[in-house]
């Protein structure tokens, strides 16, 4: 071959470049639109179902009187191991005007309203998902009873307790719609917001009647019936507290009997730890809806400031309240009738806590003078963190009897009370109609067995001490620094302001129709 | 074009993904290929590739732009391209002090301090601050040039890539606003050698003197006000117009030399292939004297382009 080639071969590829819509269209792989129940039950499931509350709300906590600033038994110098806590909680322990600094900000209010959100996709989903009308039901139930819980949250955090409130008073912005809005909500008032709370709980309540769901770690019938009881008695109708709390315990009366257990003096750090009371045997647990953190040792930290075996034994941090700063205020501890050296008596004591008393000469478990809450584990990610139990119903039944006061109910309340305690302690006597010179004494009693039985449960002592009188309370803090003792004193006043949060300053910010709570700038005393 | 847009709480979420606006997006691309030369023994190809295109933001949904987001060349200015990237005014250094000085909004170079005295600008309120266009970090000119060259068995091949019309940040001096001296243990910029040193230098050089921590705290900080914020002289300097430089490159992606062993020698061996490869990636790089040697495609990278050089024996049998 001897042929020559010379030849130019150009090649346009493109001039400019214009667009193609259809071309261009396509669905994203990845991109899921629920089309069916189970999808919207999935979607339920996976990002709502209260999974992170705990730690969303567990700084709640330190607003209230079961808490207390501590020490370790060595100060470290440089404050290098200095429990964060403090830093991070100071101005919640305070009840500051603002009670977010630069370690801390309020996710709750955001966590509570993706319930919402995920719950309002659900139930507006519901009737044009395709699925049999078993599971639409279930759906809906669980969604329902989803967003009745989150508004409950959200009405006792950020609003007035029901019933110090007048039923036109501001509560929380109520958001039905599944849409994301651009616009500032604006607050609806205590009666909108409650009477969402009590239609939702009855939608939940007809749509999941006669379903069978046996898992714990599902939304069912019972825990709607356990909801019900507590919302009602929130609002002060007893009737209907003691309407679903019976129609519960009728159906699941189980208490874990406690009556001969102790926790036995740990010699490590993980045997201090192990969760004993809230655990997925405990047959008491009707809904279980918070896991512990998968992480082992940072989770430690993280989520168990208040209540683990930790690093805090250098420094400062906030525990469980067992030294009296004021006459008129008890601490936990002293709520408990026990022998701590016989280890005889309230058994939630001796099992929920790891006593002072059994110290060991372990460096790291518990070389400090303190009781350490064991409600929670903080180690093993397979432990329960909050659930919902009978143990509340036992002392909402007790307290809506006592509360109502009509012919033979002290003596019902009396019965409930004793139906929980003989579970609890040991050596054991039933109380009488008689031990209680007038029925204020008893509803008393019930508010305090109330306490003593959902100590560091959800934020149960906080809306306690709301609906039941908003009392003083004192904390105390020590500025002392490295040397000596500097104590000063900060005071929650009855009926004070701050026994409602204000909305997280994100949200101000970006809301201004959101009518802010207005809290009281605080110094010490 | 998507960004993020905060909303209230109470929908469950903070931000929403909305179309940030609208960009007017034109250009061109061409592809040219040639064989000039083709005969029994000689081949020559010549490929070249070559885009142009330009953007420009002609609506925006969202109308607060911060100067961080300009500095950082995501803000959305109407009227400007995507990625044009913003920085503090440089003036100079100053003649006394080896301190970088920068121009306020205002258009001042000093200011009046608390004892009355003319101050020059080293450092800057955050309201008062003065940002500049510096040009855009998505360079509108790309391409590439691919040359074979063939001779009998024999064959020589190359590739280039370039781009044109871009600018970028020069890798940061200081790294943050509080490192004003170097810990000894630590490397420094070689740039650093061409450092002001005497009254004068900053005729001929835009690095500054090397700071004394307690001299520049007592010189180059302005008296604490309520409600201002400072804006570093240090972080003005790292993202100044004097550390942009013109991205520009001419960049050698690869050369390299082809044998195969005519069929005649390699018979002998029992062979039905054999050839041997020689090539060199990333030889050159023609970019602005400013980038030091470091890749302007990747500003800030710790580590310049690896050259490699790899030797190749392909037999089949």
């Amino acid at each position: 071959m001897k042929a020559i080639y010379k030849k130019w071969i150009v090649v346009m590829l493109s001039g400019i470049v214009l667009g193609c819509d259809d071309f261009l269209e396509r669905s994203a792989q990845n991109l899921i639109v629920p089309q069916t129940v189970d999808h919207y039950i999935e979607l339920l499931q996976g990002d709502a179902y209260f999974k992170d509350l705990y730690a969303k709300t567990r700084w709640i906590q330190f607003m209230t009187d079961d808490v207390e600033f501590q020490e370790g038994y060595s100060r470290y110098p440089d404050y290098a191991y200095l429990a964060d806590n403090i830093e991070t909680y100071g101005d919640v322990y305070t009840w500051q005007s603002e009670i977010e600094n630069e370690d801390f900000t309020d996710g709750a209010y955001l966590y509570l309203y993706k319930q919402v959100k995920v719950a309002n996709i659900c139930i507006n989903g519901a009737s044009t998902a395709e699925g049999e009308d078993k599971d639409r039901e279930i759906l809906l139930g669980q969604a329902y009873f989803t967003r009745a819980m989150a508004y409950f949250y959200l009405a006792n955090l950020y609003a007035q307790a029901y019933n110090e409130a007048s039923p036109s008073d501001p509560c929380v912005p109520l958001v039905l719609e599944a849409e994301i809005n651009e616009y500032s909500y604006d607050r609806a008032t205590i009666e909108q917001i409650w009477g969402q709370i009590t239609s939702d709980i009855q939608n939940a309540l007809i749509n999941l009647k006669d379903k069978t769901i046996v898992e714990v770690y599902t939304i069912s019938y019972d825990a709607v019936l356990a909801l019900a009881t507590r919302v009602y008695l929130f609002m002060e109708d007893w009737d209907n507290a003691i309407k679903y709390g019976e129609e519960l315990l009728a159906r699941k009366p189980d208490l874990l009997d406690i009556s001969n257990e102790t926790k036995a003096a740990p010699s490590t750090t993980a045997e201090a730890t192990i969760s004993n009371f809230i655990r997925i045997d405990n047959p008491e647990i009707i809904w279980n809806f918070n896991t512990a953190p998968s992480s082992s040792g940072s989770g430690n930290t993280y989520y168990g400031l208040i209540y683990a075996y930790g690093t805090a034994y250098l420094g400062y941090w906030l525990g469980v309240s067992s030294q009296s700063v004021y006459a008129g205020q008890q601490t936990l501890i002293e709520m408990y009738d026990a022998d701590e050296t016989a280890l005889t008596g309230d058994r939630r004591l001796l099992y929920w806590f790891i006593l002072p008393s059994r110290k060991t000469s372990s460096t790291y478990v518990n070389n400090y003078n303190t009781y350490r809450s064991l409600k929670y584990d903080t180690y093993d990610k397979n432990v329960l963190m909050q659930c919902l139990r009978t143990g509340e119903i036992y002392v909402s039944l007790a307290e809506a009897y006592a509360r109502r006061n009509e012919a033979g109910d002290d003596a019902k309340a009396v019965e409930y009370l004793n139906a929980l305690r003989m579970k609890r302690i040991n050596p054991y006597t039933d109380l009488t109609l008689s031990d209680f010179v007038t029925n204020e004494e008893l509803v008393q009693f019930c508010w305090d067995e109330r306490r003593r039985e959902l100590c560091f449960e959800e934020c149960h002592r906080w809306w306690d001490m709301r609906r039941q009188g908003q009392k003083k309370v004192v904390h105390r803090y020590n500025y002392g620094g490295t040397s000596g003792n500097s104590f000063v004193t900060f005071t929650l006043a009855e009926k004070d302001p701050a026994y409602i949060l204000n909305f997280p300053l994100d949200e101000r910010n970006q809301s201004p129709n959101l009518e802010p709570n207005s809290r009281p700038m605080r110094a010490e005393d | 074009m998507i960004m993020n847009k905060d909303v209230s709480q109470s929908n469950g979420v903070q931000t929403v993904k909305i179309n940030a606006g609208k960009v007017d997006n034109s250009g061109v691309e061409i592809g040219l290929n040639v064989v000039p030369v083709k005969t029994k023994d000689w081949d020559f190809t010549l490929g070249i590739n070559y885009s142009y295109n330009q953007n420009k933001l002609i609506f925006a949904n969202e109308t607060m732009v911060t100067n961080e987001d300009k500095l950082a060349g995501n803000a959305l200015v109407v009227g400007d391209a995507l990625g044009t990237l913003y920085s503090y005014d440089f003036v100079g250094l100053n003649h006394d002090t080896g301190y970088p000085v920068f121009r306020d909004m205002n258009g001042g170079t000093t200011y009046i301090n608390d004892d009355g005295e003319e101050v020059p600008n080293y450092t800057l309120w955050s309201d008062e601050v003065n940002l500049v266009k510096s040009g855009v970090a998505t360079a509108p000119y790309q391409g590439g040039i691919n040359i074979s060259l063939g001779w009998k068995g024999l064959r020589l091949s190359g590739s280039f890539t370039y781009q044109m019309g871009g600018y970028n940040r020069l890798s940061a001096i200081y790294g943050s606003a509080s490192s004003k001296v170097y810990d000894p243990m630590s490397n420094v910029t070689k740039e650093y050698a061409n450092r002001w040193r005497q009254p004068g230098d900053e005729e001929h050089t835009d690095i500054p003197v090397l700071y004394n921590s307690r001299v520049f705290n007592s010189i180059a900080l302005r008296t604490y006000q309520t409600g201002k914020t400072e804006v570093a002289g240090t972080t003005m300097y790292d993202n100044s117009s004097a550390r942009i430089a013109k991205t520009d490159f001419l960049k050698m992606r690869s050369l390299s030399l082809n044998y195969v062993i005519p069929e005649k020698i390699i018979s002998h061996w029992g062979l039905t292939q054999c050839t041997l490869t020689l090539q060199a990636t990333n030889l050159f790089t023609w970019a602005s004297k400013k980038w030091e040697g470091s890749d302007p495609e990747a500003a800030f990278a710790t580590t310049p382009l690896t050259r490699s050089y790899s030797l190749n024996l392909n037999i089949t049998f």
